[in-house]
């Protein structure tokens, strides 16, 4: 599925492409609202809520690598050098 | 942590994240009934309290495992549950992030469950009755709420 086919349908479609299809990379909190980011074959979703995981207030495409940053930062590997407990 | 002394129902929970571990509670407060939620950050701590459990103590009606979590990942908490014959008939479900088809193969391999993370209010609506699906007859009864529309 393309960019542009993905941004043409229904918010409940999309998410029904994000849950069969979508890959998690990370979660962004920034003013008291969460933001989850997902890639969709050869682009990203993000999807900001109102309330967690319940009330979507934006829905944003993007195909731009730049713009997941913010994201890949967040992601800890630090665990991977800890030994097992 | 020690199980519920009183006789109720207890679900185990575990996931490094804090927003679902908060939500799964919401969801379960909402839906369910004598039914008590045990939440763990990781699957290491989930597992320890679960192998800790002695015979005469209740068992779980369901078990509920994020796949990535630090220390000890979901598919290694079952595949050291599925070893033990106290856990061989307890409910697991696998709860992710991602639909992964290698996760969804494992999940058959071992007989466990699969569930993505719900995206909005339609989905996560469904999603207690989805693991109270997974529990027996008896215990359905008892922990099912009906809730007013």
């Amino acid at each position: 599925m393309r960019l542009t086919e993905f941004e043409e349908l229904a918010e409940y479609a999309m998410l029904d492409v994000i849950k069969d299809q979508g890959v998690y990379i990370g979660k962004l909190k920034s003013k008291g609202k969460i933001s989850i980011l997902y890639q969709v074959e050869g682009f990203y979703v993000e999807l900001t809520y109102i309330k967690y995981r319940h009330s979507i207030k934006n829905i944003r495409c993007f195909d731009s690598v730049e713009k997941i940053d913010c994201y890949i930062k967040q992601v800890d590997l630090e665990f991977l050098n800890q030994p097992f407990q | 942590m020690t199980p519920p002394k009183t006789p109720t129902h207890y679900i185990i929970y575990a996931d490094d994240d804090r927003d679902d571990l908060d939500l799964m509670r919401e969801c379960f407060e909402k839906h369910a009934q004598n039914v008590e939620l045990l939440t763990f950050s990781n699957g290491f701590n989930a597992f320890t309290f679960l192998n800790s459990l002695s015979p005469t103590d209740p068992m779980p009606c369901l078990i509920i495992l994020d796949i990535n979590m630090p220390m000890m990942d979901g598919r290694d908490v079952v595949q050291r549950l599925r070893l033990r014959k106290n856990f061989e008939k307890i409910p697991i479900v696998l709860f992710t992030t991602s639909s992964q088809p290698q996760d969804k193969f494992f999940a058959r391999q071992f007989s466990v469950g699969f569930m993505t993370k719900p995206l909005n209010y339609r989905q996560m609506d469904m999603i207690a009755e989805s693991f109270i699906e997974y529990c027996s007859d008896d215990v359905r009864k008892e922990i099912r709420k009906k809730v007013e529309p």
